[in-house]
């Protein structure tokens, strides 16, 4: 059985945040759509109305039902995410899983709000409260070994999207429920992937800061980018490789400076099995919008022309790149834009 | 795959001279074929799409490179330098020029050789930030004396600036001792504290995007009286300052950088603390260095200050080091200055990264009263160098009288008007003398008591 406890958080009092929710949004749609989890129709309603790629409705005809989504999401008019919510959410998914132990029981861990990096290991998840309760936090490292000690859970994904700037002062908060005293015997194999190096900052990016770096770029590895190999699967190996290497880069073009940080833990931590990769329907991978009016050239990873052409402002090419290197050529000004392809099975939208 | 059967020579080399850049490249099937440090690369290549990746310090660029014949790749590295060395996009002539020639001579009506103090200001980009006119950044500024006088406010006759070019320098010549750049705007200011030693020319260097760079901007001391577009020794700066952020960084420094170092003793002085700190052995034991008054507090002789007017105060570096060291969990007992200090480094992280979320400046009156009633710390062999800074500098500021600390608290934490003057004050007025009592008594850090002192003097209170 999967479950997932997904938190967004953008109405702090002194410093509200822009991003968080609908990127906890966008990723309890990604884990709904691709039905990696089940979610009642209450729960799917709140992400409902979001403009996305993906088609809920065809997911809602065989996904509703169990309410194993828990969503959490901040407004002007609720006081989410409260230690209680937050406690309670997964309190009610850990003692569904006791149930289905029998099973193998997956459970997603998303947060996106302000955090602070207490330790390495633990992140101060930051409440609703936070700053003007400066301890309004709740640790990491405490959420995630409750979720351990349970022992029901044989995958737990955890993802943080939060800034892990240092400060030792701060007092994260531990579960108020019970967190240490097992109910099953399991030992999960673990992945965590942290937005940002521990010291450092998260960002939000786009014109209106809308959505964040690290969780963009995650639902396209989730998508399909991360299947580097072409496996046709995302694991939890392939996942943090893909965080570790590239998102760097991902984030240089968005103008921000940001690295991630993922790691897995567990016998087993690197071979999680996450989601499968949907071969893309469409005849083209990559849609490239033009800002000039000008002779440009596309060239293929083998340096061949793969199209030249006159382009004027708003045209748009729409070619099958492979995986790999592409280079955009202006054949006036000699500009040159490298194309990073890191699966034929996603989209890519390109500026040029 | 690609096909191996052609390959071609390549070179990779850059416009500037940039010791310990890391490149990686990687090819058109993603895989990485070279990673290290290196100025310049030679390899044999396969036909493809490539990407380079340099990365220097926190700043990294990436550049593609078709390899379809053999080919010299010769490249810019745009690094941010807020010194305008070397040849960075940074660094144009309209930059370094003038920067080099009010370093030599002073910008004020009666030109003077051999300026004492440089100040040098511009955008990253001249064409970039229209919003930013250099002239009207000069009221922003002035040079403060230890008295709390102001020497100079800068203007269009003691100044120089082009608004076209988007730059500004001041430059002057002053006594030795200790004093002050204020920058204030409307709302917000800064107090940064600098000195003056003999045969040093001390050089300040900001640059401004949209807003000041306050993060990065930094001050330099130099034995060679003058600023050289060449000076390799501001990069050398760049890294210390990173190895000050996070100790890992360290290793970025090359044989030779030690080697520049050794030739500056400011940085001698920098980087004693950072090997002394690392358990390292001083590459550079023997060579001169500069004690600027916050070091002679680390060291065992701290009578060695000669002013007793020359007060120490926190300097950027010794913020940074503060830190570092709490970031190690040392325990900061009572609640002394550093502690508080420390807790303004915080905020002014915060305050630089994202909105202000925290009006440090209540803090200011507060420090004031503390300070006041405090008593003098007793120094033990045994504290630890940043126990024994915190207390030093706390009895320093205890024995000065009020105007004095008053000023040396604005160069901590900003003057900015206190609203709620008379009930911040008693509160904390009442709460000098029990917060360590509490703090230890509930085994919480000092300043967590001060922030929430009602909660938690109610509950020592209780159990009392």
């Amino acid at each position: 059985m999967n479950y997932a406890v997904v938190i967004g958080i953008d109405h702090y009092d002194k410093k509200p945040l822009s991003a968080a929710v609908s990127d906890a949004k966008g990723f309890a749609k990604y884990l709904f759509s691709k039905k990696l989890v089940s979610g009642s129709a209450d729960t799917i309603n709140k992400f409902k109305d979001e403009h996305t790629e993906i088609n809920i409705d065809k997911a809602l005809q065989d996904n509703t039902g169990t309410d194993n989504l828990k969503l959490l999401l901040s407004d002007t008019d609720n006081q989410i995410a409260d230690n209680k919510d937050i406690d309670k959410a997964i309190d009610d998914v850990i003692q569904d899983a006791k149930k289905h132990r029998a099973e193998k029981n997956r459970l997603y861990f998303y947060f996106a709000g302000h955090g602070m990096g207490v330790t390495y290991d633990k992140t101060a998840l930051c409440l609703r409260f936070w700053p003007n309760w400066f301890n309004h936090c709740i640790s990491s490292s405490d959420y995630k070994s409750w979720l351990i000690n349970k022992g029901v859970f044989d995958e737990i994904l955890i993802f943080l999207d939060c800034c892990r700037e240092y400060d030792q002062n701060i007092d994260a908060k531990s579960p108020f429920p019970d967190w240490e005293t097992p109910i099953g015997d399991k030992s999960p194999n673990i992945l965590i992937c942290n937005a940002t190096m521990y010291g450092k900052l998260s960002f939000e990016v786009g014109a209106d800061k809308k959505r964040g770096a690290f969780t963009s770029f995650l639902i396209q590895s989730l998508n399909g980018d991360a299947d580097r190999k072409n496996e046709g699967i995302i694991t939890s190996n392939s996942l943090k490789n893909h965080i570790n290497n590239n998102f760097e880069t991902y984030a240089t073009q968005q103008g921000k400076y940001q690295r991630g940080d993922a790691f897995t833990q567990g016998t087993n931590g690197d071979a999680i099995v996450i989601c499968e990769v949907e071969n893309l329907v469409s005849a083209h991978n990559c849609e490239i919008t033009f800002k000039r009016n000008s002779n440009v050239t596309l060239k293929g990873r083998d340096t061949k022309p793969i199209r030249t052409d006159d382009v004027t402002e708003g045209d748009k090419w729409n070619c099958k790149l492979e995986q790999g290197f592409s280079v955009l050529i202006d054949n006036h000004t000699n500009e040159k834009k490298l194309i990073e392809n890191y699966s034929e099975n996603t989209m890519s939208y390109v500026k040029f | 795959m690609l096909s191996s059967e052609n390959k071609y020579h390549v070179t990779i080399s850059f416009n500037q001279r940039i010791e310990g850049i890391l490149l990686s490249l990687v090819n058109g099937i993603l895989e990485t074929v070279y990673t290290g440090v290196a100025e310049q690369l030679s390899l044999e290549l396969p036909v493809g799409i490539y990407k380079l990746r340099a990365k220097f310090i926190d700043y990294m660029q990436e550049y593609p490179l078709i390899i379809d014949e053999n080919k010299n790749f010769r490249l810019d590295f745009d690094y941010p330098s807020v010194a305008p060395i070397l040849s960075f996009r940074t660094t144009h002539e309209y930059f370094h020029g003038n920067c080099e020639y009010f370093s030599k001579f002073t910008t004020e009506k009666e030109e003077k050789a051999n300026p004492s103090l440089l100040f040098f200001g511009a955008k990253y980009d001249k064409d970039k930030f229209q919003n930013v006119i250099m002239e009207k950044l000069l009221s922003n500024y002035s040079v403060i004396n230890s008295d709390n006088e102001t020497l100079s406010q800068f203007d269009s006759v003691n100044a120089k600036f082009s608004n076209d070019y988007g730059w500004l320098a001041f430059s002057t010549k002053l006594q030795n001792g200790q004093y002050f750049l204020k920058w204030n705007n409307e709302s917000e200011c800064r107090i940064f504290p600098f000195y003056i030693f003999d045969n040093y020319q001390t050089q300040f260097f900001i640059r401004y995007s949209t807003l000041p760079d306050f993060e990065n901007c930094f001050f330099f001391y130099t034995k060679k009286m003058c600023f050289s577009v060449d000076a390799e020794e501001y990069l050398v700066l760049d890294k210390i300052l990173f190895a000050f952020k996070d100790y890992s960084n360290y290793k970025l420094l090359t044989e030779k950088d030690i080697s520049i170092i050794q030739q500056h003793p400011y940085l001698v002085t920098l980087i004693h603390i950072l090997q002394s700190e690392l358990s390292e052995k001083l590459d550079c034991e023997d060579c001169e260095h500069l004690l600027l008054p916050d070091l002679i507090l680390l060291s065992d002789n701290p009578n060695e200050i000669e002013n007793d007017e020359l007060l120490p105060v926190i300097s950027s570096v010794m913020n940074k080091y503060s830190y570092n060291k709490k970031n190690k969990k040392v325990s900061f007992k009572p609640a002394s200055l550093i502690d508080r200090t420390i807790d303004h480094v915080r905020y002014d992280l915060f305050w630089n990264n994202f909105s202000k979320i925290d009006n440090t400046i209540d803090w200011l009156d507060l420090y004031s009263k503390f300070i006041n009633k405090s008593d003098l710390f007793p120094v033990s062999k045994s504290d630890n160098q940043i126990v024994k800074l915190g207390k030093r500098v706390a009895n320093k500021f205890a024995k000065a009288n009020k105007d004095t600390i008053e000023v040396r608290l604005n160069s901590l934490i900003g003057k900015i008007q206190v609203e709620n003057f008379e009930s911040n004050i008693n509160e904390t007025f009442n709460s000098i003398g029990d917060v360590s009592e509490i703090a230890d008594k509930l085994n919480l850090p000092p300043t967590k008591v001060l922030r929430n002192y009602e909660t938690y003097k109610g509950i020592y209170d209780k159990l009392k």
